[in-house]
């Protein structure tokens, strides 16, 4: 470091077009890194790029091995819907405390996990289960449990659950149409 | 001249044998007392599988229990039912039985048309439940829908 400074003192000038350039060659290098990351879909205020793609590879069990495709669809997904989440001011206890496309994932759970409690299921949904189950809900008598309020918050959830999946698609493809979700060139 | 007289020919062939197909009507057989004073489940069973059997896909998901409706959705229910490859041609009903009165097992006898005129011939439960004043139909499939 010593001999360094004393060799900045000696030749300051030819040092300092030294480092200019040098500063110069990084900032290039910096650009081009910045380019590399292609970009994947585009939309409004929606950048997403194929580094949150690898991202999104982090939060998907390992035994699921999804294709490039399916891979990008998630990952726009997960955008949009965190988008959704910060323009409706969703609540997001773990969103608070993470950054970057951790943040983006932890919003979208939220995001999705309130709609998915706000959803409304058909008329007669919920007592059609029970009483298509009956015998699930026989008590130690043989007397059919009656359909409470926690009954019914307990069916509504195994229809939820069976719907879930489905539901966020849909939502998804309805948020890509509201922020113009387009993809780009190598996109799905 | 000729020449559009055959196509003609082909077409109204075609067509007719087209819709001969999708509107051969299923051959329905019960005793007359099976359904007992359950009318409404006779009509709503009438009508599922002659829908059913006619290919009316959305119509017969109509009469599927809400909670099917909402747990398979329209199209997953499409998906399914164009598994089916051969043509219901035959329902008997054997046995009714309802051990709560919102709910009826039906049991069936189906004889289904195959490729190649192969006859097929099927015993199944065919399953109602009564919702607010309605017969629908519960579909059960373990092998495809466990979670139903």
């Amino acid at each position: 470091m010593l001999s360094l400074l004393s060799l900045l003192g000696e030749n300051k000038g030819r040092l300092g077009y030294f480092f200019l350039v040098l500063s110069f060659f990084l900032i290039a290098q910096a650009e081009a890194g910045v380019e590399k990351a292609k970009i994947v879909a585009k939309g409004e205020g929606i950048v997403v790029t194929e580094v949150d793609v690898k991202e999104m590879k982090r939060y998907i069990p390992r035994f699921i091995v999804p294709t490039e495709r399916s891979l990008e669809k998630m990952t726009v997904c997960t955008v949009v819907m965190a988008k959704a989440a910060q323009a409706e001011g969703i609540k997001c206890e773990q969103a608070e405390v993470t950054t970057g496309f951790e943040q983006l994932y932890s919003l979208s759970r939220c995001y999705l996990k309130q709609k998915l409690e706000e959803m409304r299921l058909k008329k007669g949904a919920v007592e059609s289960y029970y009483l298509a189950h009956w015998r699930r809900f026989l008590d130690e008598n043989g007397k059919l449990r009656p359909l409470d309020e926690k009954m019914r918050q307990r069916i509504r959830k195994l229809i939820v659950r069976a719907k879930a999946g489905r539901f966020s698609r849909q939502l998804c493809k309805q948020l890509m149409q509201k922020y113009r979700v387009k993809w780009c060139e190598g996109g799905s | 001249m000729v020449r559009r007289w055959i196509l003609t020919l082909i077409a109204l062939v075609v067509v007719g044998a087209v819709v001969g197909c999708a509107a051969t009507p299923v051959e329905f057989n019960f005793r007359s007392d099976v359904f007992g004073s359950k009318n409404r489940l006779k009509q709503n069973f009438l009508r599922y599988w002659s829908l059913r059997a006619k290919g009316e896909v959305e119509t017969a998901f109509a009469l599927e229990s809400p909670y099917i409706q909402e747990m398979l959705g329209l199209d997953y229910y499409k998906r399914y039912l164009k598994l089916y490859k051969a043509r219901l041609q035959k329902l008997e009903v054997k046995k009714v039985s309802c051990p709560e009165p919102f709910y009826c097992e039906l049991e069936c006898r189906s004889v289904w048309m195959g490729k190649k005129d192969r006859q097929d011939v099927r015993w199944f439960k065919d399953r109602w439940v009564k919702v607010s004043g309605n017969w629908y139909h519960v579909l059960k499939d373990p092998l495809f829908f466990p979670q139903l």
